[in-house]
């Protein structure tokens, strides 16, 4: 298999077009793309800090009180009342919005200013003085907690008003609020996994807070995002290309020579799965490389984030691979070129446009944002901005275990389909 | 050695090749001949155990090499018709990587490639890639790769399409000395009867799928023993002339080939005479006339009432 695996890599790198399809087309998108939107963040804009109110009608004391209360009244034992009331002080929302909202990270973009009533707040809001009002009602950290130790009730809403619901102020407004929204139920979807109380953090993430909309903790700049958008999408042309080149293989009778060789049928399908996984591998290790080298795009990240973004990139290399060896089984079980042409013509670009490799998912509605997450290099994508925003591995599991689910059932159906009696 | 029963292959409800049964004792040179689309290349596919047949059987040395075609592979090299390297790669990088496919490692595998390519004539140009070779010397390549694991039995389909007549004679010259002197045995597939009477023993004439004719060359020709070939040059061709003579009772056939006619007709029959009268009538004015020996290529046109090229 070695031998087949050396020629296939051999044949790549005599091949211009296959390299320039591979390596130099991405990497000038990533210049071109990331040079015409300069260093903007993909999520946000460079503005000046601006106020926003903050009415928080609650405190963490009385929320105690008022919760150990509320669980006394459902008849709940003291010990049980004792020990939920201590988890709870370690988990307290509103007081974490507040710090959230008062960190030096967030003071780049707004000052968060506190407000003792709704209507002092919506009068400045009036009056212009603040961008927008945050509202944290009062009752918010008892339904949070009820919602997510009893699995009882709905949480209550954090509420948003604005000056204008279309500006970009509102937009940074709602993004800190959703990412907080995002991180803390996915946070306590892990919390209570790991007592093996709960689903998956995937399963769990919406169930706590009421904004949802996933946008970048940290701004992604638009050579990060390019360069993880150009590079998914330019790595699912390893699986045509060298599909492709199967079919010509049987064509031109290498494939029957091969096989009076002695080489095994299986034996050359998997030659054509590692052949892919390698390939896809170090094309985006030069692909990240460069662009780090030349854009600096990742540069300052640790040494865990490389990490994480090396497993990343074999999970999808090894889903890329997989696609390599469906396509060859196609191409040879049909006797056509037509299913990698299919696959490198039209496929490859609607996964590239809903996985989001041109535009941010935020975009696209909740279903086509789902689909986008469907498809390997959207949910590999959308893995690769999480570990960018500060997720680790283990959080982005789910949708790295999705894309091995689909090595595995792409891989399966290549070797039902590849032909083991017809060989000429 | 080699042997098929009945080989059959239908692809749907089209029956291609039809009960073929040939055979190759071992160190022999067999032809097979027929026009394009006589069913050579699928007969092949199905002795080199790469194209399932439909029915029939393949023996190779007393075991049935489509149960167990290792035997059968381990000592088999066979050359298609379309020149199946990787083109990007180099001649030396081709024998390698086929080399090693073959399980010939080290020393042993440059010294058989420095043989081959000794053999093959491409010694100089060994580290050129394929593709920026001729069409002659592809084909060569494309016999030394199946040289490469020293293989006992060579089938080799139509081998010389496209090229020139110095490297078409190169290549036969070296397929005769490799069946003459290394023992290697042939089953050799070809329209071009020229070739197939050049180098093989024995010869099988293949036709919509059957084998219709076997034997030596000699055997073959002997079917026409009884007749000889007249080759008429004309200056013009003229419909009316070759009318007359296809309409002449002692003629049993007569085609076109370049400018003139070939006549097939009985032996010691004084037909000149007629001939040159059948020319006057119609104004035409024949350059030349031969008498020739049959070929191949005449029994071929006598079996089937076609030319092997058409």
């Amino acid at each position: 298999m070695f031998q087949l695996i050396k020629k296939d890599t051999l044949i790549l790198l005599r091949s211009r077009s296959d390299l320039t399809e591979l390596l130099f087309m991405p990497f000038i998108l990533i210049a071109i793309l990331g040079l015409a939107l300069g260093n903007l963040s993909m999520t946000d804009f460079n503005i000046n800090a601006f106020p926003v109110a903050v009415v928080y009608e609650g405190n963490i004391e009385q929320s105690l009180e008022n919760w150990a209360v509320e669980l006394r009244e459902s008849d709940y034992p003291e010990e049980a009342v004792s020990a939920l009331v201590t988890q709870a002080e370690e988990i307290a929302p509103g007081e974490q919005i507040n710090s959230i909202l008062a960190s030096e990270d967030i003071q780049e973009w707004m000052t968060a200013e506190s407000f003792a009533t709704v209507e002092s707040a919506e009068t400045a809001l009036d009056a212009g003085d603040v961008a927008g009002v945050i509202i944290i009602p009062e009752g918010f950290n008892e339904a949070v907690w009820s919602a997510l130790f009893l699995d009882e009730g709905d949480a209550l809403p954090l509420t948003l008003e604005v000056q204008n619901i279309d500006s970009v102020t509102s937009d940074i407004i709602r993004s800190v609020l959703t990412t907080y929204a995002n991180q803390f139920n996915l946070e306590a979807s892990i919390a209570l996994a790991s007592e093996g109380e709960a689903e998956t953090a995937d399963q769990q993430q919406d169930s706590y807070g009421e904004v949802t909309n996933l946008t970048a903790a940290s701004p992604i700049t638009s050579f990060q995002y390019y360069t993880i958008g150009m590079g998914v999408m330019f790595a699912l042309y390893t699986a045509p290309a060298l599909a492709s080149r199967a079919f010509h293989e049987k064509k031109q009778h290498v494939f029957g020579r091969l096989m009076i060789s002695g080489t095994k049928p299986l034996t050359y399908l998997g030659s054509k799965l590692v052949s892919g996984t390698i390939i896809t591998f170090i094309q985006l290790v030069i692909l990240f490389g460069l662009s780090t080298l030349i854009f600096g795009t990742f540069r300052g990240y640790s040494t865990r984030f490389w990490i994480d973004l090396g497993m990343v990139s074999f999970v999808f290399s090894l889903v890329v691979g997989s696609i390599t060896s469906l396509l060859t089984s196609l191409s040879l079980y049909s006797n056509s070129e037509s299913s990698s042409s299919f696959f490198g013509g039209v496929v490859i670009t609607l996964f590239a446009f809903i996985g989001g490799s041109f535009t941010p998912v935020e975009q696209f509605s909740e279903s086509l944002r789902t689909l986008g997450n469907w498809t390997p290099n959207g949910a590999m994508m959308t893995s690769y901005m999480q570990l960018m925003q500060g997720f680790n591995l283990f959080e982005v599991a789910p949708l790295i275990i999705r894309v091995a689910g689909m090595t595995v059932i792409l891989l399966a159906v290549s070797v039902i389909l590849f032909p083991k009696r017809r060989l000429d | 050695m080699l042997e098929t029963k009945n080989l059959t292959k239908a692809f749907k409800k089209k029956t291609v090749v039809s009960e073929v049964n040939i055979y190759l004792e071992k160190g022999e040179s067999v032809g097979l001949l027929g026009p394009n689309g006589a069913g050579k290349s699928t007969t092949i596919s199905m002795i080199s155990t790469l194209l399932p047949p439909t029915s029939g059987e393949v023996w190779f040395n007393g075991q049935n090499a489509l149960k167990e075609s290792q035997g059968l592979r381990k000592v088999m090299g066979v050359v298609p018709q379309e020149i199946a390297l990787y083109e990007e790669l180099s001649a030396y990088e081709n024998m390698k990587f086929f080399g090693k496919v073959y399980g010939l490692r080290g020393k042993e595998l440059e010294s058989r490639i420095t043989h081959v390519l000794d053999l093959i004539g491409l010694t100089d140009r060994k580290k050129d890639a394929v593709n920026t070779y001729s069409g002659g010397m592809k084909r060569r390549i494309n016999i030394g790769v199946t040289l490469l694991h020293e293989p006992e039995i060579l089938i080799m389909d139509e081998p010389t399409v496209g090229i020139d007549p110095q490297s078409r004679n190169y290549i036969l010259d070296m397929i005769k000395t490799l069946n003459k002197e290394k023992g290697i045995t042939v089953l050799y597939t070809s329209h071009y009867m020229e070739e197939v009477e050049k180098l093989c023993d024995r010869v099988y004439i293949m036709d919509h799928g059957e084998i219709i004719a076997s034997g030596t060359n000699e055997e073959l020709k002997s079917i026409l023993s009884n007749e000889e070939t007249i080759q008429i040059d004309v200056h013009t061709l003229s419909m009316g002339f070759q009318d007359n003579l296809l309409h002449h009772s002692s003629i049993r056939k007569v085609t076109e080939e370049g400018l003139g006619y070939r006549v097939i007709a009985p032996k010691g029959e004084d037909l000149l005479s007629e001939v040159f009268e059948l020319a006057k009538q119609t104004h035409t004015k024949i350059t030349g006339v031969s008498i020739q020996t049959p070929s191949l290529e005449d029994v071929f046109l006598h079996l089937t009432g076609r030319k092997l090229r058409d």
